[in-house]
């Protein structure tokens, strides 16, 4: 039986540890070239934000507008959020009109980003999810926003082309609103969409670093909030993701079902009862209380209940409190770490990480072993929009310093004194910084658990 | 011979008959009246009068008792009273409702499948949004109000299947 379980949790886990199986090319982290335009810092310093400012924003509900923008966009007549994306990607220099229209991607302040815009500045965003339905969860439109979001990015973008860099700048205010608004209240995939929205909008900094005439965005850059995208709320969705969708779990000592309601309880339970069919439906439930009773009793037992008590306990509700015991278990022991800054935590989270199927060895532990979100992956990715967003201060700050001497690249990042220039939150110290020649090398070393193509590398030159 | 026999008997037992003298009446009729009520009267025994005393009794015990008892004394007692709390309703998937399985069907992680999908391969793992999708063109009026039951049905009005251009099937 316990060989049984090491297997069962190996194989489960292979989807959470399928991001491992990457660390083959960590070391190619893509280098983007930037040839920046020396711009001073605005006057007054926070002219130009990146997100709406308080006295513009107005109380409701921006998912309401967010889903009547998806309606706007409904029909096919749109470009997919593939072609969208390539249109990101792409060079500034080779993005054009006619490549735009190809590929039927809306552009320019019509009603649809006028729409975004106004979604953008509602206090609240309720996504009104239905987490009671658990495994049912459906998340109508969050891939219908995802292209609304890269949509209101990419026209934000062709203001860039188009030389309008001070419009593009307030235009960026809205698809970073949006993001921040994703992950509010909703579910983990809701807050990953929100970050790739967030890096999407931030990769236009570059582009307008790059674009003459662009104000410096050192100081808009440093008002953003920290972290830009909270994964706070998602990450305790999915930490009660249980809890929501079965109640009874919340305390199944106090609960009042009956024994054939806990059977119906652990019929539900997707890695025990779920099946292939009735019988199985049936029979699994019964197996896995045979195979686990025994340990159940003595749990219960060691957990100080009076052994009369648990005799006469219904046996499903003996096995949902051991697994539940179990499941909270694992899960805290996982989740805690989300809660410690990246920097202080980056070493034991990564230790934490690569022990996981080790502390498995209980066997109530099978259903985090089925179940355990890749926390790690979203914990490394919030921190490393961070990283991004200080990154790009670095790069506004070297813009600053190359205007006001004479179009000259700081021999390091000490030597800029005009402004504070931030260091790597994921690691708490310095970027580093190379000069040679005309070219400068910004780069940050990769957390444990990034894709080298989420890495930080730039090659930054001073237009002349 | 016979009717001589008869009429001799006859006429003895007129002769007899002639003899009696009515006696006197033995029944006093008022007697008979007093006895009869009297019998009734003695019919209903105490139950009656001891009943309506013993419940006066009674009466004026309790009265008293209501008079001389102590002040209640109010006890609050919290009362535990088990409701049957409306259970999860079983899961269905949501696969089910694109006719994909009968009622029969075994769950399917949805929600966890597509989190562990899109952490491992990335948010290209979510599917295309609907609204790429071109939507069906409508082949007739039926198609754009279905159930509704068009006064009159025109060719000009559905589309030609094999053509794609209006004017009916061929």
């Amino acid at each position: 039986m316990r060989y049984a379980l090491t297997w069962v949790t190996l194989l489960c886990m292979l989807a959470p540890a399928a991001p491992c199986a990457e660390e083959a090319g960590r070391d190619e982290v893509p280098v983007t070239r930037l040839k920046l335009q020396p711009a001073p810092e605005p006057v007054p310093a926070l002219k130009y934000r990146l997100l709406p400012g308080v006295l513009e924003m107005e109380p409701g509900n921006a998912a309401t507008l967010y889903n009547w923008a998806v309606a706007k966009i409904t029909g096919g007549q749109n470009g997919n959020t593939k072609e969208l994306l390539e249109l990101l990607e792409m060079p500034i220099e080779d993005l054009t009109i006619a490549r735009v229209r190809a590929a039927r991607a809306p552009h320019g302040r019509g009603p649809l980003f006028r729409l975004l815009e106004r979604a953008g500045r509602r206090e609240d965003c309720d996504w009104d999810l239905e987490l009671s339905v658990g495994p049912a969860l459906d998340l109508p439109s969050i891939t219908d926003q995802r292209k609304l979001a890269t949509i209101a990015v990419l026209t934000a973008r062709m203001e860039i082309v188009w030389g309008n860099c001070e419009e593009a700048v307030q235009m960026l205010q809205t698809p970073l609103a949006m993001a921040r608004h994703m992950a509010q209240g909703a579910a983990l995939i809701h807050g990953l969409v929100g970050m790739q929205v967030a890096r999407l909008a931030l990769d236009r900094v570059e582009d307008l670093a790059q674009a003459p005439g662009s104000p410096n965005l050192y100081w808009a850059l440093t008002a953003l909030p920290r972290p830009l995208i909270d994964m706070r709320d998602p990450v305790e969705t999915e930490r009660h993701m249980f809890d929501l969708w079965l109640p009874d779990l919340r305390d199944p000592e106090s609960s009042r079902l009956g024994p054939e309601g806990w059977r119906e309880m652990i019929e539900q339970f997707p890695s025990l009862g779920g099946g292939s069919g009735p019988l199985r439906r049936k029979l699994t439930p019964s197996l896995v209380a045979l195979w686990m009773y025994t340990d159940a009793k003595n749990h219960l037992i060691e957990r100080g209940r009076d052994p009369d008590q648990v005799e006469a306990m219904p046996v499903f509700q003996m096995v949902a409190i051991y697994v539940m015991d179990g499941w909270n278990r694992v899960m805290d022991d996982q989740f805690k770490w989300f809660y410690v800054p990246y920097a202080e935590g980056e070493e034991v989270i990564a230790e934490a990480q690569a022990s996981f199927t080790e502390t498995l060895d209980q066997k109530n532990d099978i259903l985090p072993a089925m179940l355990m979100p890749a926390l790690y992956g979203t914990y490394s990715q919030m921190a490393g929009l961070d990283r991004q967003v200080a990154a790009l201060r670095c790069i506004e700050a070297v813009r600053l310093y190359a205007a006001l001497h004479d179009g000259e690249l700081p021999a390091s990042l000490s030597e800029i004194k005009e402004v504070p220039v931030p260091l790597n939150p994921m690691t708490g110290e310095s970027f580093q910084y190379e000069v040679v020649g005309e070219t400068a090398t910004l780069s940050a070393p990769l957390g444990p658990h990034e894709r080298a193509k989420d890495g930080i590398r730039y090659e930054l030159t001073i237009a002349k | 011979m016979s009717d001589q026999y008869d009429d001799r008997e006859m006429i003895d037992l007129e002769n007899a008959l002639s003899s009696l003298s009515p006696a006197p009446s033995g029944i006093d009729r008022d007697g008979l009246m007093f006895q009869a009520g009297q019998s009734s009267a003695r019919r209903r025994g105490r139950i009656w009068p001891l009943g309506a005393a013993a419940l006066a009794g009674a009466a004026i015990v309790l009265g008293a008792a209501l008079v001389a008892r102590p002040a209640p004394t109010v006890t609050e007692r919290v009362v535990y009273v088990p409701i049957e709390r409306p259970r999860t309703p079983p899961y269905v998937s949501a696969a089910r409702g694109a006719g994909t399985g009968g009622p029969e069907q075994a769950p399917v992680m949805d929600y966890f499948a597509l989190r562990a999908k899109v952490l491992a391969e990335g948010l290209d793992a979510l599917p295309e949004p609907q609204t790429s999708r071109r939507p069906r063109e409508p082949e007739s009026l039926e198609d754009l109000a279905p159930g509704i039951r068009w006064p009159y049905r025109s060719s000009i009005f559905q589309r030609n299947r094999s053509t794609g251009q209006p004017g009916g099937t061929t």
